[in-house]
């Protein structure tokens, strides 16, 4: 085959003779070829700096209209998320989709469904403030059934034999480990009795399992069950109250008055909350919102 | 002519070095069997710390690499070296000292790691003490190599020397560099670096160490022995000499691979990326000599056992080097880092080249030093089987889960939210997996059994020729003539250790232009104001969390990836770890990342979920770590650390020393407290409120930024 083949070394070492064959063509090109590809990739990304490296391409997908600042003097540079925005709740990336949507997009219903999933409290109401007859539409519209749970929106505690029975496989794969499988309470407090530490009812319950309050040792489940999730887990809570489980947990928070029919109970506790967490700005007053100092 | 001379080569250490390859390979592949089974029964520590998946992995590491494949080398090298140099090694007393010396060392390592004394630096957790001998049986090493050389009478060095020496230099430079570190006590040391600095000398470290170990002087081996026992010539010296060049300057390039996406410098993933491509043809190469060695008589090749096994670790080598360039292309890293991917690849490495190629040499040198036959080939032959067999039912459901969680973790519902937000889901997907792995360590580890018998016989059989005698004429003499030649065979010949040292230099010449210059430039890590130091109890919390092990199943950094950030939290920032010594990044997930685990959790959900992870995490393969809460927090050198980190840097103020035990004590207090409210009785003083601390602390520095700013 190859004039080259086989030509032997003069000299063995310690008898091992060598061949002085062709380095193969293949592995040659693929050298080559390596070789190229690293010109042109370390060009394209760093010489010429047009593509984007992963941080900047992860804000891209974030911020569309982001641009890379970098910091000067250093090898590291810094770079800053629009998930991490001290100024404003609202990033741009919701804002931009929710430009998406007053170019009444069909599709971006879904968009902007997903950026108010994701807001906590504080961001709706800056959301409301900025887009108040947006945020009216959805909610009148009935687009929205289950999104976060502001105390504008009613949720009504699921009574459906299947969604309760999904409420209860939801409760013991992930809450049982803390309130204990019977809901009497490990870690967490008690679920059985007349008291609350975050208030009685669908809506609160709902909501502290939404947005959680770590301080108080409760995890925000937001992110991690779905929306529907939860209002069958909480609904699931609901039942629970009232039954004797094997080891009851001292009765932590305030005690409520049963049955709840009365509505107040409920909206006291809450607005108490509210009343701590500063006033909503926003004129038009829901309903079902009682505003106390 | 030159007056023939007559000499002795030394067998014996070439025994010695293969008992000990075979006596650690196989408790290496046994440890290595009790931490497959623990993956999926986790409760197979017996609820012993020393017995646990974050004590033993370390340790199972360190044997494969430093007491298989180290022995192993040390007995090629002893036995090739001699030959192709026609001389005796160069002193009995050094060759002695290096067995003693090295196989102290290894017992070393099987004591303090799994009793805790870590410095937690991937492949190198030993300590300071264990260091320092590591150095200087490591130099009686090369002295005696080198030696050698200089009294050679062979004038010709053959490319195996090459790869020997270089190896012997390189992992000289690296292991010193990586193991600058600042004693505190007998037992506990801190890194001079920190953060992502210390992320990037520990990457470079543990990258140029499979290099210059498992890879290097692998392939010095292969050019030995697999022509010694196929008898054959090697197919291309050319190709020898060119991959070998290309290896030396290409590898150390590439050590930035393994932090891809992460809080490193762009530039410095990108040539890590670029260089591990361009590395791939040079390795294929170093695969295709071997294998077209072999070539010659395919024949033959199937028949004999041995042969077979040279022929598949070099086919093993090859994939190794495929998956490494694979794994490497940042888009691939992104899903495919942390998962067990890096697992199948390391032991398709490890089981497939370093072992397969070790046993071969074994059942090859053996026989020839005991002046006998291989007991059975019929043994041998099923060993071959077992062996292959072991590693494809290893390695393939690996490639299967790693691949998997890769995706799982990455895959969104149309909604936006984690399709798998519930890390567990995804580990107890990809259990089987871990079932069938065990499987394959298991007959990989009969078939080293069966080796060890077929040898011992044939030990047994023979009887060990501990001087052989050999002829060769005495080395000329240096003729001006010869030298001043010019041609770079003067150099390798006439010179050769100013050859190999410029060789050294030219191997580690990458990782110093990619790590020097952090240390030159000032402010290099951009600070965040809000990151601080840690508190004494978390500090104290840190190093158990080192002494633990963690780090071997928990990531501490997050990468910008969508997938990443909605599950942890805001992406890692490189200013985040300045306190960090050493880095914690780990780079495995068996559990979830910990970046910014502080806050997510209540103080009491850590407490019952390290004593019973079940309970808190159903299905959970977490071991549990109920010492950690009869443990008396050990505040003795609490003082010291404090001023060892003064002298890092870190900005303690001046005498915090004295007020740093007070301070801790009131933490623990408020901790323990705290937890009363949740019906968690604790004592202050134990180590589970040190680590709880430092997990509530963990990540949240810029969060505490947020809050302020309000």
């Amino acid at each position: 085959m190859d004039t080259n083949k086989n030509v032997l070394e003069d000299h063995t070492y310690d008898n091992i003779r060598v061949l002085n064959n062709k380095i193969p063509t293949w592995s040659l090109n693929i050298f080559y070829l390596t070789i190229m590809f690293s010109f042109v990739y370390l060009s394209y990304f760093h010489v010429l700096d047009i593509g984007d490296l992963s941080r900047d391409e992860y804000m891209r997908e974030m911020d569309p209209n982001w641009r890379p600042t970098r910091v000067s003097g250093g090898i590291f540079s810094e770079y800053h998320s629009p998930m991490y925005d001290i100024e404003n709740s609202v990033t741009p990336f919701v804002r931009e989709k929710l430009k998406n949507y007053i170019g009444s997009n069909a599709e971006a219903n879904d968009l902007i469904m997903y950026a108010m999933s994701r807001s906590d409290a504080e961001t709706l109401k800056k959301l409301r403030a900025t887009f108040p007859g947006l945020y009216d539409k959805l909610i009148t519209g009935g687009l929205i059934k289950i999104q976060a749970p502001v105390e504008s929106i009613s949720i009504v505690a699921l009574m459906d034999e299947a969604s309760l029975a999904a409420g209860k496989q939801i409760f013991l794969k992930n809450c049982a480990s803390c309130h204990a499988p019977d809901g009497g309470g490990i870690v967490g407090p008690n679920l059985t009795d007349d008291h609350w530490i975050h208030g009685a009812g669908i809506e609160n319950v709902v909501k502290i399992i939404n947005f959680g309050n770590p301080s108080k040792g409760m995890i925000p489940w937001r992110g991690t069950l779905k929306n529907e999730d939860i209002v069958k887990v909480s609904s699931f809570i609901l039942t629970m109250h009232g039954t004797t489980p094997q080891v009851a947990k001292a009765p932590e928070g305030e005690k409520v008055k049963y049955p709840l029919e009365d509505k107040k109970a409920v909206e006291e506790v809450e607005s108490a909350e509210e009343s701590e967490e500063g006033v909503i700005e926003n004129e038009d007053v829901d309903e079902g919102v009682v505003k106390e100092e | 002519m030159a007056k023939i001379e007559t000499f002795y080569y030394d067998n014996k250490i070439v025994r010695n070095f293969a008992y000990a390859t075979i006596f650690w390979g196989v408790v290496g592949f046994l440890v290595g069997l009790v931490l497959a089974l623990q993956t999926f029964i986790p409760e197979t520590n017996f609820g012993i710390p020393f017995l646990s998946f974050s004590h033993l992995r370390p340790l199972h590491t360190n044997i494969a690499i430093f007491a298989l494949v180290g022995n192993a080398i040390f007995m090629g090298v002893y036995y090739s070296l001699q030959r192709l140099l026609k001389a005796r090694m160069l002193s009995n007393l050094l060759s002695i000292v290096h067995f003693w010396g090295w196989q102290f060392i290894i017992l070393c390592a099987v004591i303090t790691i799994p009793l805790g004394f870590t410095t937690g630096k991937a492949y190198a957790e030993l300590e300071w003490p264990i260091d320092i001998l590591i150095t200087i049986i490591w130099i009686v090493f090369g002295v005696n190599m080198i030696g050698t050389i200089s009294k050679r009478r062979e004038r010709k060095i053959y490319i195996a020397i090459w790869f020997y020496v270089v190896s012997f230099f390189t992992i000289a430079i690296i292991h010193i560099f990586n193991s600058v570190e600042i004693p505190v006590t007998l037992f506990k040391s801190y890194p001079v670096f920190s953060g992502a600095k210390d992320a990037l000398v520990q990457c470079f470290y543990g990258h140029n160490l499979s290099t210059f170990l498992l890879i290097m002087p692998y392939f010095g081996l292969m050019y030995y022995f697999v022509p010694k026992a196929a008898n054959r010539p090697v197919y291309s010296y050319r190709l020898a000499i060119g991959h070998f060049g290309a290896m030396v300057f290409l590898y150390s390039w590439a050590a930035p691979q393994q932090l891809l996406l992460t809080s490193i410098p762009d530039w410095l993933q990108s040539l890590g990326m670029v260089f591990s491509l361009m590395v791939f043809a040079p390795a294929l190469g170093g695969m295709a000599n071997g294998l077209l060695t072999l070539k010659g008589d395919c024949n033959q090749v199937w028949k004999d056992p041995i042969l077979r096994m040279m022929a598949a670790a070099l086919i093993f080598f090859g994939i190794s080097a495929f998956d490494a360039a694979f794994l490497s292309v940042k888009s691939i890293s992104a899903f495919a880092h942390n998962t067990d991917l890096a697992i199948a690849e390391k032991h398709i490495g490890a089981m497939g080249w370093n072992g397969l190629l070790t046993f071969a040499i074994l059942y090859w040198l053996i026989p020839k030093i005991y002046n006998t036959k291989l007991f059975s080939q019929k043994l041998t032959n099923i060993h071959f089987w077992l062996a292959v067999s072991g590693i494809l039912i290893y390695t393939i459901p690996l490639y299967w889960a790693g691949v998997t969680q890769g995706f799982m973790w990455q895959e969104f519902t149309s909604e936006g939210y984690l399709q798998y937000p519930i890390f567990m889901d995804t580990v107890l997907h990809v259990t089987p997996a871990y079932i069938v792995r065990a499987v394959g360590g298991l007959l990989y580890l009969m078939g080293a059994v069966m080796m060890v018998v077929n040898l011992a016989i044939t030990v047994k059989v023979g009887s060990l020729v501990k001087e052989e005698e050999a002829e060769a004429p005495a080395l000329e003499k240096l003729s001006t003539a010869h030298q001043n030649k010019g041609s770079a065979g003067c150099c390798i010949h006439f010179k050769p250790i100013r050859f190999f040292v410029v060789l050294t230099i030219i191997a580690v010449i990458g990782g110093l232009v990619e790590i020097i210059p952090m240390f030159l430039v000032e402010r290099n890590v951009p600070a965040i104001d809000s990151v601080n130091s840690y508190t004494p109890l978390e500090l104290e919390g840190r190093d158990i969390y080192i002494r633990e092990g963690c780090n071997t199943c928990h990531t501490q950094q997050i990468r910008p990836l969508r997938s990443e950030t909605e599950r942890n939290g805001e992406f890692s920032m490189a200013g985040e770890f300045i306190y960090d010594y050493p880095s914690q990044w780990g780079s495995k997930r068996n559990g979830p990342d910990l970046q910014r685990i502080g806050g997510k959790y209540p103080d009491a959900w850590h407490y019952t979920h390290i004593q019973d992870p079940k309970s808190m995490s159903v299905g959970s393969t977490m071991p549990a770590y109920p010492w950690l809460i009869t443990n008396e927090l050990d505040i003795s050198s609490t003082d010291a650390k404090i001023r060892a980190m003064q002298i890092l840097g870190v900005p303690y103020s001046k005498g915090y020393d004295q007020f740093a035990i007070p301070d801790m004590k009131l933490q623990a207090l408020n901790l323990a407290e705290g937890m009363e409210d949740s019906r968690v009785k604790v004592e202050p003083n134990r180590e589970i409120i040190a680590l709880i601390a430092y997990l509530q602390r963990l990540g949240t520095d810029i969060k505490v930024k947020e809050t302020e700013k309000k």
